[in-house]
């Protein structure tokens, strides 16, 4: 892949922190156009990590992560960092250019209360569906397109079932001492 | 095409909208596409899908790392060894696991094995929706052989539940290696056959010929990737690109085809499959003996960090986030899935095409549901 | 579009109204033979939803051939079929066009649940889009466990679907029919 630094020179307001490039939401469109105008980029993936409180995002990680396993191939593991109750939005580019392809990691920061950022499907047609995926299943808005409905989910579904927040609506028809359990613990 | 009928002669047509599927015969699984046709060609085209959304991401969060690699198993339920490799490696990244050499390869074998199978529904479905179904009971004859020998390794034929955090689960049983050289001759003379009778068919070649090009930009745009992407002449394979396990060890070709046509896209798998041949050839013969398993703890706590882990699966580029908060659960799985992203380009290339044009189109896209909805 | 849970009370299908104009043991002969023939072509419809229709597939390709007992003819259209094949995941997005498609086949009908998840919901039981089973829907007759169930194990589950034609009154298939 190409130097991280030398893409982040060319996306205004970009800072790279342990090999993601951080942007701010707001531009996070200025920013990918800048990527795509230096060419040779793929969108193709676009993913979401609820982050709910401080607390579910622990601030110690060994330093062992941090280093590359022998073998690895793409990207190397992301420390988790201190960070207040927050979304992350990911976008990841695969650099088909040089040699030794590998993918870059856009990550924007959003708010906990009204995740809210531009949308990028007017620059990559591949953000079209991974946008609605996104909203869909975590409830991030992406302002600027039309109007879209559910895409995975039947299209009367309440609630955005990724969120840490989320209660199966099953669990009031079908109780069961498990989900109660799992629930407690965090999942479903 | 249309100056069979004209204005002049007084007959108004009407669009009317289709719904294709989501019960249609079970090659491509619950995929619907809303049609706006005007009499056989489709005016526009909408994916609707969602149809098998199984909330498998939620469902990592309730359980623990090593309790959901059979879950993912069933993304991708045409080539199910890709995912659980995707899913091991994205784990041996979090937990910094050395995979011993000898199960690096019997990864790449049973994974190669996958493939050809894979390749081989794909093969088979396509010509089966054109409605000829000889062919497609000559490549699941020739899948079954691939299955028997995967059957002999993991222990089942679908749904394999092979790969492990730091390793595989079984060793190759006793007399395999041989057997599987004799299978591999068989599928391709049995795959030979199959081209003789359907690549060089007029009825074939006619339906798919010229048929829904996507351009190389085009296909970067979108997202395509897999054998959609190198069939519309972009050298890109993951394997190759961006070696990951032990495929930098491996001499083999990566297959392009410059059109982008339907025919390109079938014909691209065919070669492919060669292909994996000739890396499992290479494979079998330099298998290192040793350890299949690095040692993991049983109750496992990775460190709180985060892994992206991508490999070239059946499909595409497969790919999983793996998010860990320092305990036993994953904290969020996310998956980013090939076929969800070829589909992007239908409603781009659908308008123009026929009724029966669209069904070639989506069946050379080679996407599978499972993997769509997740 | 409103589905009704199915429950214990759940009106029976596949005894259907009386199909020749004749009474008494006249009705039962003809009906018998007829039931004869119905067993020796049981014709699914094409309802692969997941993994278990892969299996569905090769249980209809040449090593397994569904063909050697009449039941290869998979028809698209429900309206053809008398045998409804539910193999794979059963989702809420999907559960109103199951029981749609479950409305226009014609009687006698059967329902085979194939896998787990058709059966109970699976390993996907306590998801949050998953249907738990395909009998909160549909009646279902005969259920094929597994994930995925062994193109043999499908054969066998459709072979004792034929086995509650040849004796309609029977209320539970014994293990080697």
């Amino acid at each position: 892949m190409r130097d991280i630094a030398l893409l982040a020179a060319a996306v205004p307001g970009a800072e790279v922190k342990e090999g993601v490039l951080f942007v701010q939401a707001r531009s996070v469109v200025t920013a990918l156009e800048a990527l795509k105008k230096l060419g040779g980029f793929m969108l193709f993936d676009i993913s979401a990590v609820d982050r709910p409180s401080a607390a579910a995002s622990p601030s110690n990680a060994p330093a062992s992560a941090a280093s590359t396993p022998p073998a690895a191939a793409a990207s190397t593991t992301i420390p988790a960092q201190p960070a207040p109750a927050c979304f992350e939005l990911s976008y990841r580019l695969m650099d088909m250019k040089e040699d030794a392809k590998d993918f870059l990691t856009v990550r924007a920061i959003l708010d906990h209360e009204a995740p809210a950022v531009p949308s990028v499907a007017g620059v990559w047609k591949s953000a079209d569906v991974l946008e609605r995926e996104v909203w869909d299943l975590m409830g991030i808005e992406f302002t600027g397109r039309g109007p879209f409905g559910r895409i995975l989910l039947k299209d009367d579904f309440v609630g955005h079932p990724l969120r840490k927040d989320f209660i199966s609506p099953k669990r009031e028809r079908f109780p069961s001492p498990s989900w109660d359990r799992k629930a407690a613990e965090g999942g479903l | 095409m249309g100056d069979f009928i004209t204005e002049a002669d007084g007959l108004e047509t009407q669009e009317f909208i289709l719904n294709l599927g989501p019960q249609h015969p079970s090659t491509h699984g619950v995929y619907r596409a809303r049609l706006v046709m005007d009499g056989e060609i489709v005016v526009s085209a909408e994916n609707k899908i969602g149809y098998l959304h199984r909330g498998m991401e939620k469902i990592a969060e309730g359980i623990t790392y090593a309790q959901f690699t059979p879950y993912t198993t069933r993304f991708d339920y045409v080539s199910g060894a890709m995912q659980p490799w995707a899913w091991c490696i994205a784990l041996e990244k979090l937990g910094n696991t050395a995979v011993p050499e000898r199960a690096e390869y019997l990864r790449v074998i049973v994974g190669e094995f996958q493939r050809i199978a894979s390749h081989l529904v794909m093969l088979g479905s396509m010509v089966l929706d054109f409605g000829a179904i000889t062919p497609w009971t000559y490549v699941f004859n020739a899948r079954e052989e691939v299955l028997d020998l995967l059957e002999a390794v993991t222990g089942s034929r679908l749904l394999i539940n092979y790969f492990v955090n730091g390793g595989v689960n079984a060793d190759l049983p006793e007399g395999w290696i041989p057997k599987a050289e004799k299978a591999l001759d068989s599928v391709l003379k049995r795959l030979d056959d199959f081209d003789r009778m359907v690549s060089g068919n007029e009825i074939f070649v006619g339906r798919t010929k010229g048929i829904a090009i996507v351009t190389g930009p085009e296909a970067i745009e979108y997202g395509i990737t897999g054998a959609s992407l190198r069939a519309s002449g972009l050298k890109f394979d993951l394997r190759k690109d961006s070696p990951y396990s032990v495929y930098d060890r491996f001499d083999f070709e990566v297959q392009t085809l410059p059109t982008g046509d339907n025919f390109d896209r079938y014909m691209l798998r065919l070669l492919e499959i060669r292909e994996c041949a000739k890396l499992l050839r290479q494979a079998m013969k330099t298998i290192p003996a040793g350890d299949i398993r690095a040692k993991v703890a049983k109750v496992w706590r990775p460190a709180a960090a985060e892994a992206y882990a991508a490999i070239e699966a059946a499909r595409g580029i497969m790919g999983y986030q793996v998010v860990s908060d320092g305990s036993t659960k994953p904290y969020r799985v996310h998956m980013r899935s090939p076929s969800f992203c070829n589909i992007g380009i239908i409603p781009a290339k659908a308008p123009g095409l026929t009724l029966q044009d669209f069904i070639s189109f989506i069946a050379s896209l080679d996407f599978v549901l499972g993997d769509i909805d997740r | 579009m409103e589905l009704t849970e199915m429950g214990p009370g759940a009106p029976a299908h596949g005894s259907a109204e009386p199909t020749t104009i004749f009474k008494g043991k006249l009705h039962n002969g003809i009906e018998s033979i007829l039931d004869f023939c119905r067993g020796n072509s049981l014709w699914p419809v094409t309802f692969g939803l997941a993994c278990c229709a892969i299996e569905m597939m090769t249980a209809g390709s040449a090593r397994y051939d569904l063909s050697r007992f009449g039941f290869e003819v998979f028809r698209p259209s429900p309206r053809q079929a008398d045998l409804m094949i539910v193999a794979g995941t059963v989702t809420e997005k999907m559960a109103p066009l199951l029981k749609t498609i479950y409305d226009q086949m014609p009687e006698p009908k059967y329902v085979l649940a194939m896998g787990g998840c058709a059966a109970c919901g699976g390993p996907f039981a306590d998801s949050y889009s998953v249907v738990q089973g395909v009998d909160t829907i549909v009646p279902v007759d005969v259920y094929v466990p597994g994930c995925p169930p062994r193109p043999e194990a499908l054969i066998d589950g459709i072979l004792k679907v034929r086995a509650l034609l040849r004796d309609r009154k029977l209320k539970e298939v014994p293990f080697n029919a």
